[in-house]
């Protein structure tokens, strides 16, 4: 790192270091998890048609912080004892096999989920990282940790937990915090008195990627080991802290979902014949800051106008004006019955993809949530032409296929080739590939998902309609293809070979494929 | 206290402070009392409140907590003017006071005591499952009409029963104390119907009427448009028209699951079917069921029901009627047509101009519609929970309309009925 002279500066290139250092993909996929959990847990039991939103998340928030309350009470449990044990060393004194020891002895005290237990792996990993970052600080006495020694510290990381939950809170309701940028920037200009390039992702995207939660939080942690003064730690920690406790206001969201209610209120009050285009009128205003469709004012009403026409039309025509019954009021199930056993929370439809190298594998995991799947089989039933079938699935794999290509949902994706070690096998590998190739994958796995589903449902639709009257929750489409083309070239990328990019473009053809249906959710 | 010594030198205490003393005594009795009706984990186990639908709980509790904060609130007045009373007057008025408390201390116990038995009942997991499937039966029935209105639906608390009908107490009433709204619906299901419960849907027919004032602009009408026929009779069924509405409530959600349901519970002999007791809001059971006969030709055409009311008419003899109720029956019998039109097509204020069945469609529950619905769900109709959160009361029609009609079946049809509806309570958020 240079400052504006062009020098080094060994103490910011150190703190960098250590923030990459920390960085672990890993807790990224136990916080997404912990996320998918929320989203879910407020998608299904607060989010309608019906009833204020803003009220809606209001609420969904406190009920989440209720169902991550242990969660957090974990994790607060395990600084305090690593902070008794801990403290009791100089930092200096302590290596790193003594740090992971002590770490990886602790069991929590009560039994988590599997995604609690996920997350609190991850910290275990954070503490180790920075517990040994403390040590080295200690030994060259140059920083607040080094004399404070390592109890200050965990007790004050501790302080950090509630606010680090109340993120994945927020994020999971779609509400995420303005503050919610790469932490790296606030970090270095608070500490560093450096200004750093924005990370790709933008504050102001409806969906950022969920990675920022982490280098928030490691930011606050390099905060508390490289900061000078104790007022600076209190100062950040403060801001961390005020910035999750700020109440869930209007947003560009909780309008769109505000108008999308009154749209389907009054769509539901039409009488027969009434023309739904006012309500259109009224509707699109509200939609178009959310779609961002950058329409210059001028040109505004005349889409509107365009648009509400076309949608009355589109309503008319498919849904008919008589509303029997559009949204149940109450809120949705949460919970779907097991057999023998405690319920289980619903799923909601995701798509897991794994690069096989060594066995030419493109292995496709497609969960279909449970109203997916019986809609789908409802037409299988009635003979309805797959055309009319395939929207359903492709509404669900095109755009997920597309985000975790582009390292959005990258935990939703493996890669297992020789050169990947685990700790890097998950979507942010293809960050090494050239953006054609990427978007060449992209096209080309969507048109052989496409024909491939189409083929197996022409077929084998009595095998998905059998999966969908098994009582589990959704099923799981699994797609296998075999040799898929241009999947050599990709394996050369990945081990820094050269590769012929215009040749992966001519690659054309149909992989084999084998696709199975499972009922249930199924990522193996 | 102001004590004196006798003439035997003995202490006594005077006859203003024993009233007082006895009177705090009663005062801290009934206080207490009313203090521990506040512990709702004593009106039922943990275990129970855990088996209510959560937002049915919160509700539940909170009318009951509001009840008991008001007693609360009394007792520790009273015991502000027993501290405060200081001349025999002003004991006297507490004295009266408490009476009145403990009048008021009563009537909470009563209303405690019902909540408790209707909530004791869900003795298992299993049965708690079932009654919040009936519960949101009930609730959706009537949120699907109210929703429409503008109106909001109440949670439904259902607990079962012995006898042979279903009965309501509707949210919206004021309770045994006379203070206390009632938050919640709270409807009785009989056991003998509980695989078959479209009787919940006429109890939860008559809170929506209550809510939209439907029976009494229903009253007027079939009063309006019968006199001309016979004063005599138009009124006789507009004394009837709560009922009716609740009847035409539960045919349009069910179909003729209703109306067979409700043979079941009115067939028990002519001396039932021709009873007529002026101001009983029942109709003549022979009528009542040959309305439910002609709800489902006005709307479904020729189908089983035909030979329901063959088998009807056949096995209850008007000719054995008594004279008084004969007469009334047979002017009655050709009107059935028109009364079935009115209830169902006719428009109403209180639907804001549109009739029930524009409102609720019932050819959503045709034999056809419903034979649809079968071969559009499959086998993943009853396990699915995406089918029974989404249609339980096209479900409950469905399995009412086979249970009537494929008597061979009968035990698959139960067992299918009760795996949806224990499905459909085990996806319920419990509290």
């Amino acid at each position: 790192l240079a400052d504006e002279e062009g020098a080094r500066d060994p103490e910011a290139e150190e703190a960098m270091e250590f923030l990459n250092e920390l960085y672990e993909e890993e807790f990224d996929e136990a916080v997404f998890e912990l996320v998918s959990e929320a989203d879910e847990f407020y998608q299904d039991r607060f989010e309608s048609e019906y009833g204020d939103p803003l009220v809606q998340k209001m609420q969904a928030a406190r009920m989440l912080e209720q169902h991550f309350a242990p969660l957090v009470a974990e994790a607060e449990m395990f600084l305090d004892t690593m902070a008794q044990e801990l403290g009791q060393h100089n930092p200096s004194s302590l290596d790193e096999a003594a740090i992971e020891s002590l770490i990886d002895r602790y069991e929590p005290q009560n039994n988590l989920s599997p995604s609690f237990e996920d997350f609190l792996g991850g910290l275990k990993n954070k503490l180790k990282g920075a517990i040994n970052k403390a040590a080295s600080l200690a030994k060259q006495g140059i920083k607040l940790a080094g004399q404070l020694g390592l109890k200050p510290i965990l007790e004050k990381l501790k302080q950090l937990i509630k606010p680090l939950v109340k993120r994945v809170v927020q994020y999971g309701i779609n509400k995420l915090p303005p503050a919610l940028r790469p932490v790296a920037d606030q970090f270095a200009k608070r500490f560093l008195n450096q200004e750093f390039e924005e990370e790709t992702t933008s504050s102001e995207e409806a969906t950022p990627d969920v990675s920022g939660i982490q280098r928030e939080f490691d930011g606050q942690i390099a905060n508390l080991l490289f900061t000078r003064e104790a007022v600076e730690q209190e100062l950040a920690i403060a801001e961390y802290v005020k910035e999750a406790q700020k109440p869930i206001a209007h947003d560009l969201l909780s309008e769109l979902d505000r108008a999308r209610a009154q749209f389907v209120k009054q769509l539901g009050e039409l009488r027969e014949g009434e023309d739904p285009t006012p309500l259109v009128q009224n509707f699109i205003p509200a939609i178009l800051p959310a779609l961002k469709l950058g329409i210059s004012l001028a040109g505004r009403s005349r889409i509107v106008i365009f648009l509400a026409k076309y949608l009355a039309k589109l309503i008319i025509k498919f849904i008919g004006p008589q509303f029997y019954y559009l949204e149940i009021p109450e809120a949705r199930p949460q919970v779907v019955p097991v057999a023998g056993g405690a319920p289980k929370p619903r799923r909601i439809r995701q798509v897991h993809i794994r690069f096989n190298f060594p066995c030419d594998l493109i292995q496709v995991n497609l969960f279909l949530s449970e109203t997916v799947a019986q809609t789908i089989a409802v037409k299988l039933r009635q003979k309805a032409s797959i055309g009319t079938v395939m929207p359903h699935l492709s509404a669900i794999y095109e755009p997920r296929l597309k985000k975790i290509m582009t390292e959005k949902h990258h935990s939703h994706m493996k890669t297992i080739h020789g050169k990947v070690p685990p700790k890097g096998s998950r979507g942010r590998i293809l960050s090494r590939l050239p953006q054609t190739v990427r978007e060449w994958f992209i096209k080309n796995m969507i048109e052989w998902l496409g024909k491939n589903l189409t083929t197996y449902l022409q077929q084998k639709s009595p095998d998905f309609i059998t999966a969908t009257e098994n009582p589990a929750d959704g099923v799981t489409l699994k797609i296998v293809f075999t040799n898929p083309p241009g999947l050599s070239h990709l394996r050369k990328i990945l081990r820094g070979e050269s590769v012929n990019i215009q040749e992966i473009q001519a690659k054309g053809g149909m992989p084999d494929a084998n696709i199975q249906v499972i009922p249930g959710f199924n990522r193996g | 206290m102001r004590i004196s010594k006798s003439f035997q030198g003995s202490i006594v205490v005077e006859d203003t402070d024993a009233l007082r003393l006895h009177l705090a005594r009663q005062v801290s009795h009934w206080a207490m009392a009313a203090s521990r009706l506040g512990d709702l984990e004593d009106l039922a186990a943990a275990s129970v409140w855990e088996g209510l639908e959560k937002y049915t709980g919160i509700v539940l509790r909170q009318n009951l907590s509001t009840a008991v904060e008001r007693l609360q609130r009394q007792a520790a007045t009273l015991q502000g003017q027993l501290n405060a009373a200081r001349t025999r007057d002003e004991i006297d008025r507490v004295q009266r006071q408490l009476l009145g408390f403990r009048q008021h201390y009563l009537q909470t116990e009563t209303l405690q005591d019902f909540y408790a038995d209707a909530l004791n009942t869900r003795t298992s997991p299993r049965l708690a499952a079932l009654l919040r499937a009936c519960d949101v039966l009930a609730r959706r029935s009537m949120s699907q009409l109210l929703d429409r209105l503008g109106k909001t639906t109440p949670p439904v608390l259902t607990y079962i029963d012995k006898g042979l009908g279903a009965s309501i107490l509707k949210a919206g009433l004021r309770l045994w104390d006379g203070r206390t709204e009632s938050l919640t619906a709270a409807i009785k299901i009989t056991r003998h119907n509980l695989y078959r419960p479209t009787a919940l849907i006429h109890e939860a027919g008559h809170q929506v009427a209550q809510f939209i004032g439907w029976s009494d602009e229903l009253a007027a009408l079939l009063d309006r448009e019968l006199s001309m026929v016979s004063p005599q009779v138009a009124g006789m069924w507009a004394s009837w028209s709560s009922e009716i509405a609740a009847d035409t409530f539960a045919f349009a959600h069910t179909g003729y699951a209703a109306v067979s349901g409700l043979h079941t519970v009115i067939d028990g002999g002519e001396a039932i079917a021709f009873r007529y007791i002026p101001g009983d809001p029942h109709p003549i059971g022979y009528l009542r069921l040959l309305l439910g006969i002609e709800m489902c030709r006005l709307f479904f055409g020729r189908g089983p029901w035909d030979n329901l009311e063959r088998a009807w008419r056949q096995e209850m003899d008007l000719a054995r009627a008594g004279s008084g109720v004969r007469e009334l029956l047979q002017q009655s019998l050709p009107l059935l047509p028109r009364i079935a039109e009115l209830t169902l097509v006719a428009p109403m204020r209180a639907f804001r101009g549109d009739s029930l069945a524009m409102l609720i469609d019932p050819r959503r529950v045709s034999p056809e519609a419903l034979a649809k619905l079968e071969q559009q769900g499959g086998a993943a109709l009853y396990t699915s929970h995406h089918w029974v959160w989404t249609e339980p009361l096209r479900l409950l029609a469905l399995t009412g309309y086979s249970a009537a009609t494929q008597s061979d079946r009968a035990l698959v049809v139960l067992q299918q009925q009760r795996d949806w509806m224990l499905r459909l309570g085990e996806t319920l958020q419990v509290a």
